[in-house]
């Protein structure tokens, strides 16, 4: 029984509380880390405020405020000096400030500023610091690999951007491919060990339903010339949509293709070794069983992250006089379409997963009985 | 035919074809998850109080995904539980989190496709923020509540008279694996959406400490904060409502 429960110390929760404490404080006083000026509401001054409407409706309070900040860091530290802030009730790009927020300031000329943003990174970075350490306390040894392999996929997520960005006329596709190879191999590996069968069936599963998937796409993309599909209207674009488009699939797709797999393929295992003569029949029956039971979810999951992030402009556009058919097309066709690729992809691992272990099975047995 | 129509009927025969009548049920729950999202959009767009019909239709798309697993009906409550205490508990975070962040709506990056709309709208951006956050953390939440319960239930089944502090062991054990694949899952899932900011961020020449403050990598970040650390409760409360049941049931029985 002992060997089940780890110990449980009290003082790594010290340790943590402790850690997201100095993070905070720390980050109160950092201004000397930006290039960008730096100041800090000292006063507060609503100068007017008025009624805000349009012809659909709306009808908002418009305030705007006179700010006294304080300088924090460039040469002028310490100096203060004055910003005028104008925002509305909605908030959708300016808010109203209060007496102790820092904030990153423009300068205009040599006596006008305007507000750039707000720090904000003294609200997440101690949120980062407090879940990754629920991770690394609550699960012992698998939580630190988890912690890990998140640094790891994050790290070679930075490093193919700034590929793509160094190189001209990058093909951004054809590094997320090379992404995706490193990614599923390194995070697999970590979890089951580089020296596992496990791992490198795994590893094959998802290579073969995630491509699968993408070449379906590409394929229905081809057939039908894109009828529906509007990649201009993808946010951030800087270069050519659609490939750029096939990436963000790609690697959204990944994640829970590797989550599928993982599962059903340690199932098929362990089932394999407490029966080593279980039929080729059973295999695919247990492979399906597992299979179903997720894919469901795993589909839903990726649904909910792509749509729900399009919920604030969606209803910006309906509060704005459009119809459901425009903001649908304008916000959502792109991220559904992102969904119906990567529940494919959820959906083939179960096939592919069955073909790999049966292949594999096939592979060991002839060369078990050869000696014979 | 559109693309997503072909692409919508490639994905039925698939699950049918690989998941019988449980496929029919999981593309069924994607429409339906769809349609849930649109009614909590238009009420949210009527000015309903955004917070009530977060709940509620939160707590409809936990159970259209949770259902979707098509587990048995105990499996299925344990996990519909559990996840709606982590739903409530991520609430608590979000609330006071996004208050203080101010990562709601949009930012200069977004100016291209603002132009033209009016911005002064009768729906606070910072609650649409909260609504956001969470309903992104809900299809992972419900994935590892059914995984987790599901994977304990069959240890229960297995062996009947095992003692709490086994099943409890057992239990984190099996929890931590499904744990470190859904985490990856929530990861890759962010990372595909961030991709063309973060492009657009290297393109732009932010420096460090802008991307580190901007507000749409702020609210990317903490929503995928969001999602790990449901996913992380899951454990813990599933398995409490295991144990407590396993203690009543022994409770009865001596």
């Amino acid at each position: 029984m002992k060997q089940y429960v780890e110990k449980k110390h009290w003082w790594p929760w010290l340790v943590l509380i402790l850690l997201v404490l100095a993070s905070m404080v720390v980050l109160r006083h950092n201004a000397s880390w930006y290039r960008t000026p730096l100041g800090q509401v000292t006063q507060v001054k609503v100068l007017q405020s008025n009624r805000l409407t349009d012809q659909y409706n709306n009808d908002v309070k418009e305030t705007t405020q006179s700010l006294r900040v304080k300088l924090l860091n460039t040469s002028q530290a310490g100096k203060t000096i004055t910003v005028k802030n104008t925002s509305d009730e909605a908030m959708a790009i300016e808010q109203p400030f209060k007496v102790g927020n820092q904030i990153f300031l423009n300068r205009a000329d040599h006596q006008t500023w305007t507000v750039q943003t707000m720090k904000r990174d003294t609200v997440w970075v101690p949120i980062m610091i407090v879940v990754l350490g629920i991770l690394i306390i609550s699960m012992g040894h698998a939580g630190r690999l988890t912690v890990i392999s998140l640094a790891v996929n994050v790290v070679l997520f930075i490093g193919t951007v700034s590929l793509d960005l160094h190189t001209t006329n990058g093909n951004i596709l054809g590094l997320f491919m090379l992404f995706s190879v490193l990614a599923s191999a390194i995070t697999l590996g970590l979890v089951m060990g580089f020296r596992q069968r496990q791992t490198w069936v795994v590893f094959a599963t998802v290579l073969t339903a995630t491509a699968l998937a993408m070449i379906i796409a590409t394929i229905v993309f081809k057939m039908t010339n894109n009828h529906g599909l509007h990649f201009e209207l993808m946010s951030f674009i800087t270069q050519l949509p659609q490939p750029l488009f096939m990436a963000m699939t790609l690697v959204g797709v990944l994640g829970a293709v590797m989550d599928e797999a993982t599962d059903m393929i340690a199932t098929l295992f362990s089932l394999e070794r407490e029966r080593p003569n279980i039929t080729i029949r059973e295999i695919i029956q247990s492979g399906r069983h597992v299979g179903q039971e997720i894919f469901g979810a795993l589909s839903n999951t990726l649904f909910l992250i792509f749509i729900a992030e399009q919920i604030p402009m969606a209803v910006l556009y309906l509060r704005n006089g459009n119809d459901w058919g425009f903001t649908y097309m304008m916000n959502m066709s792109l991220g559904l379409v992102q969904t119906l690729i990567s529940a494919i992809g959820i959906v083939l691992t179960v096939p592919a997963g069955i073909m790999w272990v049966l292949l594999v099975r096939k592979f060991t047995r002839v060369k078990m009985e050869v000696p014979r | 035919m559109t693309v997503t129509m072909i692409l919508s009927i490639i994905l039925l025969v698939l699950m049918v074809a690989i998941g019988g009548g449980k496929g029919i049920g999981a593309f069924a729950s994607l429409w339906v998850n769809f349609g849930i999202m649109i009614v909590m959009i238009m009420l949210i767009n009527f000015q309903f109080n955004a917070m009530a019909v977060l709940l509620v239709g939160g707590a409809f798309l936990l159970t259209i995904t949770i259902l979707s697993a098509g587990a048995d009906e105990e499996i299925t409550s344990i996990a519909l539980i559990a996840s709606f205490i982590v739903m409530i508990a991520l609430i608590l975070l979000i609330l006071p989190a996004e208050h203080l962040a101010m990562a709601q709506g949009f930012a200069e990056e977004n100016s291209e496709e603002l132009e033209g709309l009016s911005l002064g709208i009768n729906v606070n951006f910072v609650t649409l923020g909260i609504v956001a956050a969470l309903l992104a953390t809900l299809g992972a939440i419900a994935e590892a509540a059914i995984a987790i319960a599901a994977g304990v239930g069959e240890l229960r089944h297995d062996q009947p008279n095992m003692k709490t502090s086994q099943l409890i062991g057992s239990g984190q054990k099996l929890g931590q694996q499904i744990i470190g694949t859904a985490v990856n899952t929530v990861l890759f899932g962010f990372m595909a959406d961030f991709l063309s900011l973060a492009i657009w961020f290297g393109k732009l020449h932010y420096t460090i400490g802008e991307i580190m403050n901007a507000k749409l990598f702020t609210s990317s970040m903490l929503s995928l904060l969001y999602a790990i650390l449901g996913v992380i409760l899951v454990l813990p409360i599933t398995l409490a409502i295991f144990v407590y049941q396993h203690n009543r049931k022994s409770n009865q029985v001596s």
